[in-house]
């Protein structure tokens, strides 16, 4: 048996949910939405794993940046 | 933006302003049946009577068991597994059922139109009893940190090295980007501002800000599909990885 919501939770709230940035917010709703919502589930996996993925990438270019090749680098080579 | 609770029946209406799903096989949660949540019977009406299931379960009945089960079981698989990782999953899946059924035939759950609260606070109680216990032994066994983080899901070296290639995925996509565009995602994903902030700070419009973020994630689920489709053996590689 599955259960069927008239609504969703936004793409956004379940972004901001998986970066934990949602701020007073009450979870309860979302928490039970996402307890019985398989596409919900789904989409939260899915933004989790891009969070975690572009979190690793911007925190590797903000470490070591790679620099672009523009007109000036290549009047200096 | 807010859930419904239980019975109502309808089709999904995603939010207007929706990202794009970014690449499917970015998925870290395996065991889940992603694919089952896809399929169209997961939104079909089929309205749940709680009173009748809760009652049926205090009752003992196998039924009603089942029912909880079917409903509950992957949405409190995929929590514990979001807050705890992989470890012992399955018991600590089953130790939270127990513990529900055993609560509604104690008669402690008065509003069965309450159960997925009820629900959710036992699962909620679970991690927050799980990460105490580890906290405790590993700083009895190891003297760590209080800070340290109990779920690791990239357990293993595959699924390691299937993140490492969403992350050279993903350098590729923010590398084409410009560097306004990037700093706007930085300071969103990294530095965690507001969007109403970076809006301002930025000049920016709300329109802009999620267009941006939604090309982003399209660019990398388009990469991501395309190199894949290129390297079939690190395709296979990344999709046992995640099994």
């Amino acid at each position: 048996m599955n259960i069927c919501f008239e609504s969703h939770f936004t793409g956004d709230v379940l972004e901001r949910y998986a970066m934990g940035t949602l701020s007073s917010f009450d979870y309860g709703p979302l928490e039970e939405h996402l307890l019985l919502c398989k596409p919900c589930q789904t989409r939260l996996m899915e933004l989790e794993e891009f969070v975690l993925v572009i979190r690793a990438a911007l925190t590797q270019l903000a470490i070591h940046p790679q620099p672009r090749f523009t007109a000036q680098s290549a009047y200096a080579l | 933006m807010l859930a419904t609770r239980g019975t109502i029946a309808s089709s999904a209406n995603q939010g207007a302003n929706d990202p794009q799903p970014t690449d499917p096989a970015s998925q870290s949660l395996d065991s889940l049946e992603m694919e089952e949540a896809r399929s169209p019977e997961a939104i079909e009406p089929d309205p749940v009577n709680w009173q009748n299931l809760v009652e049926r379960i205090h009752k003992g009945e196998e039924s009603g068991m089942e029912e909880l089960y079917r409903l509950f079981g992957r949405g409190i698989r995929y929590y514990l597994c979001r807050q705890l990782g992989h470890q012992e999953l399955d018991d600590k899946v089953h130790d939270t059922f127990v513990i529900v059924v055993q609560a509604i035939r104690r008669g402690e759950l008065r509003e069965p139109e309450r159960l997925m609260g009820f629900v959710r606070t036992v699962v909620r109680r679970q991690v927050a009893a799980y990460i105490d216990e580890a906290v405790h032994s590993r700083r009895d066994e190891l003297n760590l940190d209080l800070g340290v983080r109990v779920a690791d899901r990239r357990n293993n070296p595959e699924q390691s090295a299937a993140f490492r290639q969403k992350v050279d995925l993903m350098l590729d996509v923010l590398n084409d980007l410009s560097e306004r565009d990037r700093e706007i995602l930085t300071r969103f994903y990294l530095d965690e501002q507001s969007q109403e902030t970076i809006c301002r700070e930025m000049i920016l419009t709300e329109t802009q800000f999620r267009l941006l973020k939604s090309r982003a994630k399209a660019r990398f689920g388009e990469i991501g599909k395309r190199k894949l489709s290129q390297k079939p053996l690190i395709a296979v590689s990344l999709r046992t990885s995640v099994r």
